[in-house]
């Protein structure tokens, strides 16, 4: 991990499932972390009623994207490992 | 059956919730219990009776303590034949077929292994029984004088099988009186997806990355590689479990019930005690409460301590992970000893903190999957 076999840096491969992945990655990164100020932007419900309803139906706009995308994922049958087998 | 599957999200879930809803008020804990046996049934039936079994046992036990509260002794007969009842289950799926082996190596006997598969989910549900019994002990709860509320309580489909440790104080009064409402609904409802999101979108996706990387061949790592392969495990294990959480508090909110937190943004923290309190909290707090305090903590001196972290290094050795072994020794050690305080005194930054918290995860991780350094 920190070149000590003198193994490379780099090499196509490499590249190539950074392409890939670097967007999750990054999602992921993003949401590990407690956004406080965006959080309380968008909760801030006293300012005005039509902000509310607009940050409450895009919440649901959200969950419902989650869902038809989770659903596409799981019926394809992608890769679903479930972790909890030796518990 | 698992959460983020078809057969659950489309057939079992919208059936078993138009059931629970339609029944009168009295029978809810029944469609509980029937779905919740379904739904493990549908997986292990073979652990069922042992379930069964232990949901008795509980029971009888408990009540007996509360019968005979004035007689010191005879509670504590009552406590440690379930503590006993319970640890055997544990030990012998766990356990058994190492001591055979061990006996077999030490003495050059050929005893078959037993081959005993791991039910799923017979740690939680083992933890979650010594938490009621203990805590009826203590005095902490009173004992649950309905079979049919405590069936429910251990059999809870939600938690059943990779869930929270759920405290049977967090849900005594929930399980007579649901908090069934439209809004309680849909906050649960969202807190499920947002699990499924989790567990679907993100840890599926980095976790194949990380499935890839973990196959390859060393001829072909590289640095690059290396990293990108352990962030995508951390924040595979992370999503996985996190959401995972997510949706069994979700769905527990549907049903009018509350579960405690579970995770707390555990990879922003400073230190490793953050850590342990950020990160799967129900299991953390369990041993610190059932095991780890009981025993004495880190007050009876260092011989002691280094006792009490032995035991509850057997306790998880096979919790699939070393990352756990590790990972609670060390913090526990950390937390308790001097060590930290001489290394961090070296005057770290605050700001610092943070990363070494992450290098020192790091290489947790980093044991976990061999990936060399």
């Amino acid at each position: 991990m920190f070149n000590l076999n003198g193994i490379n840096f780099v090499n196509p491969e490499a590249m190539y499932y950074l392409n890939n992945y670097i967007v999750i990655i990054i999602i992921g990164i993003i949401c590990s972390i407690p956004l406080k100020k965006v959080k309380e932007k968008l909760l801030d419900n006293t300012k005005s009623k039509k902000k509310e309803i607009i940050v409450g139906l895009l919440g649901s706009i959200a969950c419902v994207f989650i869902v038809i995308v989770s659903t596409a994922s799981l019926v394809n049958n992608s890769f679903n490992p479930f972790l909890y087998f030796r518990f | 059956m698992v959460f983020s599957s078809v057969v659950f999200l489309y057939i079992f879930l919208p059936i078993m919730l138009l059931i629970y809803f339609v029944v009168p008020k009295k029978f809810k804990n029944l469609v509980m219990i029937i779905s919740s046996f379904i739904f493990f049934a549908w997986g292990e039936i073979r652990y069922i009776p042992i379930m069964l079994i232990l949901a008795v046992m509980d029971f009888w036990c408990g009540n007996k303590i509360n019968k005979h509260w004035e007689d010191k002794r005879k509670k504590k007969i009552y406590l440690w034949i379930d503590i006993g009842v319970n640890l055997l289950i544990l030990f012998f799926f766990k356990y058994a077929d190492f001591i055979i082996s061990s006996i077999n190596g030490v003495t050059g006997l050929n005893i078959p292994l037993l081959n005993i598969p791991l039910p799923i989910g017979v740690s939680f549900n083992t933890f979650q029984s010594l938490s009621y019994i203990i805590d009826v002990y203590r005095g902490t709860v009173v004992c649950e004088k309905s079979f049919y509320n405590y069936l429910t309580y251990t059999t809870l489909f939600p938690q059943i099988i990779a869930g929270p440790i759920v405290r049977y104080e967090t849900v005594d009064e929930e399980l007579v009186d649901k908090k069934i409402s439209l809004d309680n609904f849909s906050l649960g409802m969202r807190r499920f997806i947002i699990g499924l999101g989790k567990k679907v979108l993100i840890a599926n996706n980095v976790g194949a990355m990380w499935n890839i990387i973990e196959t390859g061949s060393y001829g072909e790592m590289t640095v690059l590689l290396s990293w990108i392969g352990i962030i995508s495990f951390a924040l595979q294990i992370y999503f996985d479990f996190s959401g995972y959480s997510d949706m069994a508090i979700g769905l527990a909110k549907i049903f009018g019930m509350d579960f405690d937190e579970n995770f707390n943004y555990p990879y922003i923290s400073k230190s490793i005690t953050e850590f342990w309190r950020r990160w799967h909290m129900t299991l953390s707090s369990w041993f610190r409460d059932y095991i780890y305090i009981p025993l004495g903590g880190n007050r009876k001196g260092l011989p002691k301590q280094i006792r009490n972290i032995l035991i509850v290094w057997a306790l998880t050795r096979s919790m699939a992970w070393s990352i756990l072994e590790f990972c609670f020794m060390g913090s526990l050690l950390w937390n308790n000893t001097n060590y930290r305080k001489i290394i961090y005194a070296k005057s770290i930054r605050k700001n610092t903190k943070n990363i070494w918290t992450f290098i020192y995860n790091i290489a947790c991780i980093n044991k976990l999957g061999n990936i060399r350094i």
